[in-house]
């Protein structure tokens, strides 16, 4: 059952992903730095992030194995902005850093947040 | 490809996805039972793991040029799926938040920071070894 929870959320998530990326991707990528950082991949995150707030505030069990360990865990990535990064770093320094620092402070913030505001919410 | 056109997506190519993703998570969720996280005060070290392999295999196979040449379904399947699956953002912020949340900010500031970092000199890493080594 727990098993199966997590097949579900995933086979949900990754796919999600994969198409939110490359819709957002296909209409703002282009030579200059600001369209080379990966705008995608930070929508991704940051709202799987704060989805994972919400989430943790709200829901227990295999229903909470489903939607957090299964869903967001597969629908955000670490690898895919990972090699991002790597491509930005030959390609646009400038975007990069922008990169490094913003998509895991976005992430962070997006979670306390959305977990906090959940949690007042619902008790 | 024209900026801004409509591109079609097969849907065999989202249900590739899908089953790397399925394979991916259940690789991380098993590391994570192998190593729980224990909660604040302690280093996240399923999560840390999971996304630095993640990325050492990202940079040797998105740069290999075995997986650039093989069948149409290697790379969604293997690098969108598996690795996209296997790693993950939402843990790692949770985990972040949730040390940040109780008062260990240094080790929310360190957890951030060693993920970061060895996260991107490991796909620096793998790409190098697909470069030079791939090959062999």
């Amino acid at each position: 059952m727990t098993w199966l929870a997590i097949v579900v959320g995933a086979a949900i998530g990754a796919p999600l992903r994969y198409v939110i990326d490359r819709g957002v991707t296909g209409r703002v990528a282009g030579p200059s730095p600001l369209r080379q950082f990966p705008w995608g991949l930070l929508i991704v995150n940051v709202s799987g992030s704060a989805l994972a707030g919400v989430i943790l505030a709200t829901t227990t069990g295999d229903l909470r194995l489903l939607l957090l360990t299964g869903f967001c865990g597969a629908y955000t990535t670490f690898s895919g902005f990972g090699w991002e990064a790597n491509r930005l770093w030959g390609a646009a320094r400038g975007a990069f850093w922008t990169a490094v620092l913003v998509m895991p402070a976005a992430c962070v913030l997006g979670f306390v947040l959305a977990w906090r505001a959940t949690s007042l919410v619902w008790s | 490809m024209a900026q801004g056109a409509v591109t079609f997506v097969p849907v065999s190519r989202l249900a590739v996805i899908a089953l790397g993703g399925v394979l991916g998570s259940l690789g991380r969720y098993a590391l994570a039972l192998a190593l729980p996280f224990s909660g604040p005060g302690h280093w996240p070290m399923a999560t840390f793991l999971a996304n630095v392999a993640g990325c050492l295999a990202i940079g040797f196979l998105a740069t290999s040029a075995r997986v650039a040449s093989g069948p149409e379904w290697v790379r969604p399947f293997a690098i969108t799926g598996i690795l996209g699956g296997f790693t993950t953002f939402s843990a790692f912020a949770l985990e972040s938040g949730v040390l940040f949340d109780a008062g260990h900010v240094l080790l929310g500031v360190a957890y951030i920071a060693a993920t970061m970092t060895a996260g991107l000199v490991a796909v620096r890493l793998g790409a190098l070894a697909a470069d030079h080594g791939g090959s062999a």
